[in-house]
């Protein structure tokens, strides 16, 4: 359990989020959500397969924040599943865009050549 | 130089089997865009089928219409899997457009007939969700109407649908969740505004997610980008061993 965890402060730090109201939550959610489905869809229609898998993983993992503000997860699963999600998509996304760098320097070496 | 690198055909160019369709094959329709119609008049039917039992008690011929509702909700579901021609959805667009003109009219004039009659009935979260799973029945049968026939255009009709559908429940659930409802709120008729609008918009959200999964599966030929590895990996294979032969 978290709570039986050592608790270095009484009063930790930044009490200040517990004021936000959740409907503010709910936007920043909702609005990263929005930017990776039109990024994600961007990279399908030009064929990055790779950046529109980690882009989609991406608009998943905010799709799973919002489970905990309809209720149906606990908050502390949902964050870490999310976070879970997040983690892979920021994998695949790296290894898209590496790979995609990768293939960039092999023309220019070839044009060079 | 660079042009003619990348403009050299790749093995992925090669696979693009638009093999002509055998005289007198049914065009297959089925697909994403029937099974999101036929899911959804198959929601709408349990939902009837789970009501049928209370309104028993209030009127037999509610019950019976009902009970008649659901058989012809599911017997179209099932049809519309097994055979989806235009004919077909466009028979389920009109009975489920029936269902939710008689529900809307049930709900604010009433209806003509049962124990109260003209009498306006409370909407309560079944009979939306109810009403909610017809209208995207409607809609998909139309438009699946609309595809005739070619799997390529139901393909993009159903994400076409799905992204649509997701974006409006997302942006309509966001304001619904956020906007004071001080008017709207009346529990016991209704459930909670502010509740109905998170529902909705995670379900846009998963709808959204449904129609980008469909987008990602979809790769059309010839429409790889610069994006995309594979076929300057391949076209770069193959102009090196045309340089060194």
């Amino acid at each position: 359990m978290i709570a039986a965890a050592p608790q270095v402060l009484q009063n930790p730090c930044c009490e200040f989020i517990n004021r936000l109201p959740w409907g503010f939550f709910l936007v920043v959610h909702i609005a990263l959500f929005a930017v990776a489905v039109f990024l994600a869809y961007r990279s399908f229609e030009v064929g990055g397969q790779g950046l529109g898998w980690g882009f989609s993983l991406f608009a998943l993992a905010e799709a799973m924040y919002a489970t905990y503000h309809v209720n149906v997860t606990q908050f502390l699963f949902a964050h870490t599943v999310a976070e879970v999600l997040d983690g892979l998509a920021f994998v695949v996304l790296f290894a898209a865009a590496v790979g995609r760098a990768g293939v960039r320097g092999a023309e220019r070496a070839l044009g060079a050549a | 130089m660079r042009g003619s690198v990348v403009s050299v055909p790749g093995p992925g160019r090669l696979r693009q089997p638009h093999l002509p369709r055998a005289a007198g094959a049914r065009p297959v329709v089925a697909g994403p865009l029937a099974l999101a119609a036929a899911m959804a008049s198959g929601l709408a039917a349990l939902v009837h089928v789970s009501v049928v039992g209370p309104h028993l008690e209030e009127s037999r011929l509610f019950a019976g219409a009902l009970g008649a509702m659901a058989v012809a909700q599911a017997g179209w579901a099932l049809l519309v899997l097994a055979s989806p021609s235009p004919s077909v959805a466009r028979a389920g667009a009109a009975l489920n457009g029936a269902i939710v003109l008689v529900w809307g009219l049930s709900r604010t004039s009433g209806l003509p007939v049962g124990p109260h009659p003209w009498t306006p009935e409370a909407a309560g979260v079944l009979d939306l969700t109810a009403t909610g799973s017809e209208a995207v029945a409607v809609y998909g049968a139309l438009a699946l109407a609309r595809a005739g026939g070619t799997p390529g255009r139901a393909h993009r009709g159903a994400r076409r649908v799905l992204l649509r559908a997701g974006a409006v429940l997302t942006v309509s659930g966001l304001g619904a969740a956020l906007l004071p409802h001080p008017a709207l709120h009346s529990p016991g008729v209704c459930c909670e505004p502010h509740l109905v609008g998170h529902l909705a918009a995670f379900v846009g959200m998963l709808t959204t997610l449904t129609g980008l999964l469909l987008v990602g599966l979809e790769r059309p030929a010839g429409r790889r980008g610069a994006l995309d590895p594979a076929p300057d990996r391949a076209a770069n294979a193959g102009a090196r061993e045309r340089r060194s032969s």
